[in-house]
């Protein structure tokens, strides 16, 4: 059909018009089909294609004059009865897959018009096979057939049309083009009733397809290499080669266009190959086909040879061969424009070339592949495993056929499993949408309906807790060859330390490595692993505040996996079950690490997390995982009884702000809250009297509990805000964490039980309930209050009380920090408070401005505002806060 | 001082949807307003379709309105995908 390039005339524009009204009306109708409806319509459509199968073939063979008839046959069965085959039971229409486990439904909608170029070389069982696909799929299809085939594949069209709506497909579910120009083609391509465009064809098809911005399936020309490698079945690869080269007169695109020989194979091949009835060229010939069959200007074959008959092809080039000629083999020295034969030749002219290594080989193929092969088809013959993937890893195909031919192999259903088509997606290389063997689903929008899943959550703590006074004593129910107790100077002179070493099973040996009274650095934790090797220790006791228990947790890390990497393993995470960095499971030295808090505050003892000093680089380092929780804990209160009453406070603080943090967390469970609950009741009820009487012997052990218990709860739920601002506020300043905690805490309590300005996505919550929760906690004090907002009031009023009862600085301008200072610091403090990962559990999203806030009314302290209106209760927060 | 005419009702019957989808577009006058209760008609047939969008065609013509009544959501979809929906009113 000659280029039109005049406008389209007013007459014209109303027939395409007419022709898509028509085609987006029955799409519509046809969207009201079941299942069982399409399919009732599909299957007799199958049984039609199949019973003119071949007069469709003679059909195109005549209009064409390329291809084989009986070869054409047999692709127009392939296109029903194997389509058929592949789609008869698979779901089109509303549900078509669900993953119950996944909370996942997929449902199919339809695309509604498309539009749908078919090619020359596979005209009658294109469109049998795209008429199939689209009516299993609910949608109309208006077919624009190469304008050399337009007989045959509108004769196809008929029959499928007519068959599907005798068996209730919507009138005008098919339509075909009259004679079209490309005007017409790209009318149609840019309508805005068009939702698809499917393109099977030569490149500018392809092209303007792509070019049009409508969703396409653009799929054209290939270059198919094939490598035959010397461990191949030689007389399976030679007839497969010639099966699917002289198929329908070489006319699939994915049929083989250059084959690469090893050398040791490359004589016995080509004598195979003229035993079975092809022609070995001689140079000269070879020389003479190029220049005959491949166009010298564009260097693309030419389109009279196109699906003619190896014999005719020779006639027409001047070669003398046998009358019975299947296929034309002509030898190439190299790949590229300088070797004409050496691109895609849709005729049965084959090149060949002889590889003397298999790396020759393999860079041939790759050069052929990137000769117009991109994303097509490519086709290796070997046994040997390791050269087959590494062809595979080498060749950009979407299709690479392994010992067995490639045009038929490419189609699929036949010679392996992969899913039969007409359309073969070239991906990105061939300048398409995929790299699939297109099919029903690529008419069809597939709908992801996802359900919410509640998220897994968990409880971790150490496998023995042992507390109470004395608790230490269960020290001697773990036998140990070899134990190295970790501590420090102070607990050492007061004889703590000799407490452990007599609590422990007589015959073990004991070594004491005493490091400073300080957050760990590097070269501590590298000694503290040095004398665990050199004591072959296989029990690590740590007896201290946190920062000795962090430190031993991070020698065992270090004593047992040596390749540890500490920094990458301290790299950010949002989820920890979904962390990039894995903590090492390989070990070459295993130990027991029991941990004896001395301090009533981090709760060290039951964590998941180490926090170190690297001096080098100024920075600390913050590790968590749960492999680094303590395997046993002892809570024992005679460690603390001499606490200095700073240490009381500021320890005292810590744990009540982990367990409120713990509390309203979006981590926070039935498992946590428990522990949360507990943890703030006792603060309140003892950390006043552990102040006021030291020596108060319950007061102390209830608040050691309460610690250990608080710790327990943030360990799997994590903390919050408060935490981020206090770890700035604190490192900026030199503020002990507890106090650094205790000017935050009454202010983050009103922040959070306030309308977020953010909501935190958290799967396990189900509502905003943090207000709540801290009414729930008043509750739980005896505070009084009759609404949520009154509850929480009462709860900040009463942190403030504890605050003052014990001597807490109230506001950061107590601390004699002044305002232009702490102005000054301010974008640092937000910036740093913002990237502490511990706000990632609050329940509200902080923004920066609200974290600038939060510091502000720190640094003013008391008369913390009333917190906003809370969201009211439903029924459904009311059970989620059960 | 403006007259208002009454609103003409027509049960659509699913079964003889076409023929009185077609009265109706042949009776429109200017300014007539008709409501077309849809609430038996559950899915809807080609023909049925090309009568609605002739009578929307009509009914721009006369400068009359038509409003479907309890149109079924399926039916509603498919006058969408058929973009003839904008060219009516809906009530419940």
């Amino acid at each position: 059909m000659p280029d039109n390039p005049t406008p389209l005339s007013a007459e014209r524009i109303a027939y395409l018009e007419g022709l898509v009204s028509q085609a987006r009306t029955a799409a519509a109708i046809f969207s009201q089909c079941t299942q069982e409806d399409v399919d009732r319509i599909v299957k007799p459509m199958v049984i039609a294609g199949l019973k003119q199968a071949q007069n469709l073939a003679r059909l195109a063979v005549e209009e064409t004059r390329i291809g084989v008839l009986e070869d054409k046959a047999l692709k127009n069965m392939v296109a029903t009865e194997f389509v058929y085959n592949y789609i008869k039971d698979k779901r089109t229409v509303g549900v078509i897959h669900e993953y119950p486990d996944r909370g996942i439904v997929e449902l199919a909608e339809p695309i509604g018009v498309i539009f749908s170029l078919t090619p020359i070389t596979n005209p009658t069982s294109t469109v049998l096979f795209k008429c199939i696909m689209a009516i299993k799929t609910r949608n109309a299809v208006i077919f624009s057939p190469h304008p050399s085939a337009w007989r045959c594949c509108s004769e196809a069209v008929k029959i499928m049309y007519e068959t599907a709506v005798k068996h209730g497909a919507p009138e005008g579910v098919f339509t075909c083009l009259e004679s079209h120009t490309l005007q017409d083609n790209a009318y149609l391509m840019h309508h805005k009733d068009v939702g698809l465009i499917d393109a099977t064809g030569g490149p500018g098809a392809v092209k303007a397809a792509y070019s049009s911005g409508k969703p396409a399936l653009g799929v054209g020309a290939g270059n198919t290499p094939v490598y035959l490698e010397k461990t191949a079945d030689l007389d399976m690869a030679v007839v497969d080669i010639i099966t699917s080269k002289t198929f329908d007169n070489g006319t699939i695109c994915a049929s083989e266009q250059t084959v690469v020989i090893d050398d040791e194979i490359y004589d016995r091949v080509l004598n195979k190959f003229a035993e079975l009835g092809t022609h070995i060229c001689s140079e000269k010939e070879a020389e003479l086909l190029g220049q005959t069959v491949i166009d010298p200007t564009t260097g693309f074959m030419q389109p009279m040879a196109v699906g003619q008959k190896a014999t005719d092809i020779a006639r027409f080039v001047g070669i003398k061969v046998k009358p019975n000629t299947k296929l034309l083999i002509a030898p190439i020295k190299g790949v590229g424009r300088e070797y004409p034969l050496s691109v895609e030749k849709l005729f049965p002219v084959l090149a060949v070339y002889r590889a003397h290594s298999v790396d020759e080989a393999l860079k041939t193929c790759v050069d052929v592949n990137h000769l117009g092969g991109l994303g097509h088809t490519a086709v290796i013959f070997s046994n040997n495993d390791a050269i087959v993937r590494q062809f595979g890893n080498l060749i950009n195909a979407g299709r690479i056929i392994v010992n067995s031919p490639g045009s038929i192999g490419a189609l699929g259903g036949v010679y392996n499993d992969m899913v039969p088509t007409f359309s073969f997606g070239c991906g990105t290389g061939g300048g398409n949408s995929t790299t699939d063997n297109v099919n029903v689903y690529h008419y069809l929008n597939i709908k992801r309906m996802a359900r919410r899943t509640p998220a897994h959550m968990w409880f971790r703590v150490p496998n023995q807790i042992y507390f109470n006074m004395n608790a230490v004593e269960n020290l001697r129910n773990f036998p140990s060859r070899s134990t190295v107790i970790i501590s420090n100077p102070p607990l050492e002179q007061i004889g703590h330390v000799d407490v452990v070493r007599r609590s422990l099973p007589p015959q073990t040996q004991v070594r004491v490595t005493i490091i400073p009274d300080a957050e760990p650095d590097i070269k501590i934790i590298a000694q503290g692993v040095e004398a665990l090797n050199f004591y072959k220790a296989d029990q690590i006791i740590a007896l201290g505040g946190g920062s000795v228990i962090d430190a031993a947790k991070i020698m065992k890390l270090k004593y047992e996996s040596p390749e540890a990497d500490l920094e990458e393993l301290a790299a950010p995470f949002l989820d920890i079950r979904k962390r990039v960095v894995q903590y090492p499971t390989e070990k070459v030295n295993h130990s027991r690490l029991i941990a004896i808090s001395t301090t009533s505050g981090t709760g060290s003892e039951v964590t998941p997390f180490a926090v170190m000093t690297d001096k080098e680089r100024g920075i600390k380092v913050t590790l968590a995982d749960y492999s680094l929780t303590p395997d046993v804990a002892i809570v024992d209160p005679q460690f603390v009884m001499s606490m200095p009453k700073g240490l009381t406070v500021d320890t005292g603080v810590d744990c009540l702000t982990h367990a409120l943090e713990a509390g309203v967390s979006i981590f926070a469970s039935a498992f946590t809250d428990s522990n949360a609950m507990q943890a703030v009741r006792m603060v309140f009820k003892y950390l006043p009297e552990a102040y006021e009487n030291p020596r108060d012997e319950e007061a102390r052990t209830m608040m050691h509990n309460a610690a250990c218990i608080a710790a327990i709860a943030f360990s799997n739920a994590s903390v919050g805000v408060n935490h981020a601002l206090a770890h700035a506020f604190g490192a900026r300043f030199g503020i002990a964490h507890g106090r650094a905690n205790a000017l935050m805490l009454p202010h983050v309590i009103a922040y959070n039980a306030s309308v977020p300005t953010k909501f935190m996505p958290s799967p396990n919550q189900r509502a905003y309930v943090a207000h709540k929760k801290y009414a729930m906690i008043a509750d739980l004090l005896g505070l009084g209050g009759h609404t949520v907002e009154e509850k929480v009031q009462k709860l900040i009023t009463a942190t403030e009380q504890l605050l003052d009862k014990l001597g807490v600085p109230r506001s950061i301008a107590e601390l004699g920090i002044s305002k232009d200072e702490f102005e000054h610091a301010m974008p640092d403090l937000a910036k740093n408070a913002f990237d502490d990962p511990s706000w990632r559990s609050n329940p509200r999203m902080p923004l920066i401005s609200e974290l600038v806030e939060l510091y502000w009314s720190a640094y003013r302290g008391r008369g913390v505002d009333q917190p906003k209106a809370a969201p009211k209760p439903s029924k459904v927060e009311e059970e989620a806060c059960v | 001082m403006t007259t208002t005419k009454t609103p003409t009702y027509l049960e659509v019957d699913p079964d003889n949807a076409i023929r009185a989808l077609q009265g109706v577009g042949e009776k429109l006058a200017s300014g007539d307003e008709t409501i077309l209760n849809f609430s038996r008609v559950m899915r809807i047939e080609p023909g049925a379709l090309r009568a609605l969008e002739a009578l929307a065609q009509a009914a721009s013509e006369a400068a009359a309105k038509i409003t479907l009544r309890s149109v079924n959501v399926e039916v509603y979809k498919v006058l969408k995908l058929a973009r003839v929906a904008s060219r009516f009113s809906f009530e419940r």
